[in-house]
């Protein structure tokens, strides 16, 4: 059968992965279950995103091959049962499940005698330096920011942090590559202006991509840290000798879990980011290939970028659920 | 609360008045004077010719003369006044922003009100088709579709189909969900209310009831979705005009002069005023909203049903 590979990872998949989480659940060991639940809807969610984006594909009137000077009626005959645009609807789309499940997008209708897995695999690189970047400026400024503004609550520092972080929560992050470019990039030339040739070119695309969100964790932090030092622990803590600088690492631990559960959004939100923040540094990644592919037409290339984005997003979402119980024993099995 | 809102008003008369104000010619090209730098020297220029005699071009010419505001604010690549088309910018930015965020609330309002107000199997099947629908990155789908309708139109130019109505469909279409989930929450507690109770008893139909009593009071939660809904309308139409998938020229709006203002960026030529004119706008007015929000959503507090 030729749609076996469709068959088996979006129906036998999440069947097989929702029995298991059954058989854990009578076994008592929710948290498992609950993985293994979460897991079996991750093919759902790309079978449904990729469904609605076919229908938004072939709902819109006109087809990749419309020029301005039509083709030749055979010429077109031959590209169209050369990309299998021939076929019903349907079929089409049972085809394309199909390759989605063995990651096969089809070839690409613009980047001819390319296969739209080939410029993923090309552009992926760069764009996942970028979001790891971005990520990684995001924890690293927003942690910190959070506990050094908790630790001084209501002094200058407390609110001179607060004050930037309200500026750059409202700032889009195409403003903010504006703001980091003028100063670095162009007056005082230490950081390239764009590309991704060494590590340094990545500092600034990375912060202008991470920096709102790492607004968001200060915001997040401070008010958990705050939140902990309220409780009682600090002040057994701080009777049995213990100094400053551990009760903050203890308070931290705790601030981790709605960073945790913030995870997911911020990586969407990233994805999403990484879009205008490859454009303007002129990142060889995936964002350029999906804006160029929504415009081209480029059917197979921009069906097969939604699904990857969205699988993508549904995956660090998934990822998050999974760490929390880390940091938070009590969301177990929720 | 009240000075936000003051603040706020204040930014929606000017939009207003712009176009009696003695601005430049937004679309006039000076392909001479292209590039020039922002300047205080001559503060009023000779009015080129009035092109029409509409009531605003007589308003302005009455209230300020046959002069114009020089462009202070430097000239952009084609040499037009960043100043005014910043100004005229932000008419379009935020007539889509307010009337994207309209057609969001009425959507979640309708949703959320009749999911909380019926209960049973409509509400389950609405709220979880809005946890799906929140669920995905709908940008994608949005930047996909867009993008799809432009080609469209420029290999069918006759078509009826208006870019600029497009863009604020689709941004209504993905940003009603914290809308319908703040009303939902409220019709749930007002659904309980002794008035709903007492307008039963008097035989009044549900869909009277609901119109009349349930969603006027939940009129106060649904504004502040509102004020939460709008600068994120901002922000996305900014976003996909800057991604060149927005606004069409003639129509200018921060998002394609953000655009202009990156394309112009090099190191040879810093023209930092083409982007910075833009940039300032727009971070003025969204911190100006997130704070009206913020302020709406802390004096409506106790009124709150869930947190957006």
């Amino acid at each position: 059968m030729t749609f076996l590979p469709a068959l088996l990872t979006f129906v036998g998949l999440p069947l097989l992965l929702f029995a298991l989480s059954r058989g854990r659940e009578r076994k008592g060991s929710l948290r498992a279950a609950s993985r293994l639940k979460r897991a079996a809807w991750l093919p759902l969610i790309v079978l449904a995103v990729h469904g609605l984006a076919f229908l938004v594909v072939h709902a819109v009137p006109g087809g990749p091959f419309d020029a301005e000077r039509p083709l030749a009626p055979a010429t077109r005959a031959a590209l169209e049962a050369r990309f299998g645009l021939n076929e019903s609807l349907p079929m089409q789309w049972c085809r394309a499940i199909n390759g989605v499940a063995q990651l096969d997008f089809g070839p690409s209708l613009a980047h001819r005698d390319h296969a739209v897995s080939d410029v993923i695999l090309e552009g992926l690189p760069a764009s996942l330096l970028l979001g790891v970047g971005a990520l990684f400026w995001m924890l690293a400024l927003g942690l910190s920011a959070g506990v050094i503004a908790a630790a001084h609550a209501g002094g200058h520092t407390d609110r001179w942090i607060n004050l930037a972080v309200a500026l750059v929560q409202a700032l889009p992050s195409f403003v903010l590559a504006a703001l980091l470019l003028i100063p670095f990039a162009l007056w005082w030339q230490i950081l390239p202006v764009a590309g991704l040739d060494s590590l340094s070119a990545l500092i600034l695309p990375s912060l202008a991509l991470g920096l709102p969100f790492a607004a968001q964790v200060a915001r997040l932090v401070r008010t958990a840290v705050l939140d902990a030092l309220s409780q009682e622990w600090p002040r057994t803590w701080r009777a049995a000798g213990l100094d400053e600088c551990a009760i903050l690492i203890g308070a931290m631990r705790l601030a981790l879990v709605p960073v945790t559960a913030f995870l997911g959004q911020a990586a969407a939100g990233i994805l999403t980011g990484s879009l205008v923040i490859e454009q303007i540094f002129a990142i060889p990644g995936l964002g350029a290939h999906f804006i160029e592919s929504a415009l081209n037409r480029d059917f197979t290339l921009a069906l097969g970028l939604v699904t990857l984005y969205t699988t993508l997003a549904a995956l660090c979402n998934w990822a998050a659920d999974l760490l929390l119980p880390i940091f938070d024993p009590r969301t177990e099995g929720a | 609360m009240k000075r936000s809102l003051y603040l706020c008003a204040l930014l929606l008369l000017g939009t207003l008045s712009i176009p009696l104000l003695p601005l430049a010619d937004p679309a006039a090209v000076h392909p001479e004077l292209a590039l020039a730098a922002p300047t205080l020297a001559p503060w009023w220029l000779p009015r080129s010719e009035p092109n029409s005699s509409q009531w605003n071009e007589r308003a302005r010419e009455a209230l300020f003369g046959p002069r114009e505001l020089a462009p202070l604010w430097g000239r952009d690549a084609l040499g037009r006044c960043v100043l005014s088309r910043t100004l005229y910018g932000a008419r379009a930015s935020l007539l889509v922003a307010v009337v994207a965020s309209l057609a969001a609330l009425i959507i979640g309002v309708s949703v959320g009100a009749s999911a909380g107000f019926f209960g049973g199997r409509l509400d389950s099947l609405l709220m979880r088709s809005t946890d799906i629908f929140g669920a995905l990155p709908l940008i994608f789908m949005v930047i996909f579709a867009v993008g799809l309708l432009r080609t469209y139109r420029t290999a069918h130019p006759e078509t009826v189909l208006n870019p600029n109505l497009a863009l604020l469909g689709i941004t209504a279409a993905v940003s009603w969900i914290p809308a319908a989930r703040i009303v939902r929450a409220d019709v749930l507690r007002l659904r309980q209310a002794t008035f709903v109770e007492a307008a039963r008893c008097m035989g009044t139909r549900d869909s009277s009831i609901l119109r009349l009593h349930v969603i006027p009071n939940s009129m106060p939660v649904a504004l502040t979705a509102w004020t939460l809904t709008v600068p994120r309308v901002l922000m996305l139409e900014s976003f996909l005009s800057f991604l060149g998938l927005g606004m069409e020229a003639p129509d200018v709006s921060w998002g394609v002069l953000l655009r202009q203002g990156h394309e112009a960026l090099t190191a040879v030529h810093l023209s930092w005023w083409l982007i910075l004119a833009p940039a300032l706008a727009l971070t003025v007015t969204l911190l100006l909203l997130n704070h009206l929000g913020e302020q709406v959503r802390i004096h409506l507090a106790p009124r709150r049903g869930e947190a957006p």
